[in-house]
């Protein structure tokens, strides 16, 4: 069985593919260089977590604090107000997907960063959302949620 | 003292060696002229705050600074080979000649 960590980000890529300005243009753990034809574009990440023991005995749960990065890409005239259409589109998917909620307790938007460039063929802009997801396994079962 | 002189300039952006020709219409008015330039659109890695840069082109061109209006400005348009692009940045090199960046519309 995957790591609940893996099904999170899966979840994730599943819940803002087919988004309305990015649509299926969303690459999970991308290690090169995005297409300038991909753009707009998503690329979606796990990043740092933390956990903590938050049961003894025999549950033995572990409460773990996951940061899911989504960094969004768009170029052309305009950039700022498609960057804000993105991030109310991938907001609004990522607080209504049901296969996410049923793995995380929670899953809550911690920052927004934006930045420019004016190197390329166009304008573009970045936009990183981090989300942190809230979820807890049993120590020694990372691979289900609970 | 610039080391070319305006001869030597059109030579080297003559379209009969490296050169093409431009429509040029600066941003501040007046009507579409031709400039000769040496155009250039090599790779270039843009980086934009997330995890991956985008891998784009820079296209810029080289022209004599006498050609284009008040050296050239921001938003001056240029057509080259069918393809529109504004001025994002004017770089004069000080001794005649200015590489203007690009992007395209």
């Amino acid at each position: 069985m995957s790591h609940a960590r893996q099904q999170i980000r899966e979840a994730v890529a599943a819940a803002v593919t087919g988004l309305a300005t990015t649509g299926t243009n969303v690459f999970v753990n991308k290690i090169t260089p995005q297409e300038a034809e991909s753009l707009p574009n998503l690329l979606v990440y796990t990043d740092g977590e933390s956990s903590e023991a938050d049961a003894m005995g025999a549950s033995r749960g572990l409460m773990r604090a996951l940061d899911v990065v989504i960094d969004a890409t768009a170029e052309g005239e305009g950039i700022d107000d498609t960057l804000d259409t993105i991030a109310a589109e991938v907001e609004v998917a990522i607080a209504g997907d049901a296969a996410l909620a049923a793995l995380v307790k929670d899953i809550t938007l911690t920052s927004s960063a934006v930045s420019r460039s004016a190197a390329g063929q166009t304008p573009m802009m970045g936009l990183r959302l981090t989300f942190s997801a809230q979820y807890r396994t049993r120590r020694g079962v990372p691979g289900t949620s609970i | 003292m610039a080391v070319e002189t305006a001869a030597d300039r059109a030579a080297m952006l003559s379209s009969d060696d490296w050169g093409v020709v431009a429509s040029y219409t600066p941003v501040s008015g007046g009507a579409a002229r031709d400039v000769s330039g040496i155009f250039d659109a090599q790779w270039t890695s843009v980086e934009v705050g997330g995890e991956q840069p985008v891998s784009s082109t820079g296209p810029h061109i080289l022209v004599a600074t006498s050609d284009l209006t008040n050296g050239g400005r921001q938003n001056d348009t240029f057509v080259i080979e069918g393809i529109t692009y504004k001025a994002s940045d004017v770089q004069p090199d000080g001794t005649g000649m200015t590489s203007v960046m690009l992007h395209k519309q």
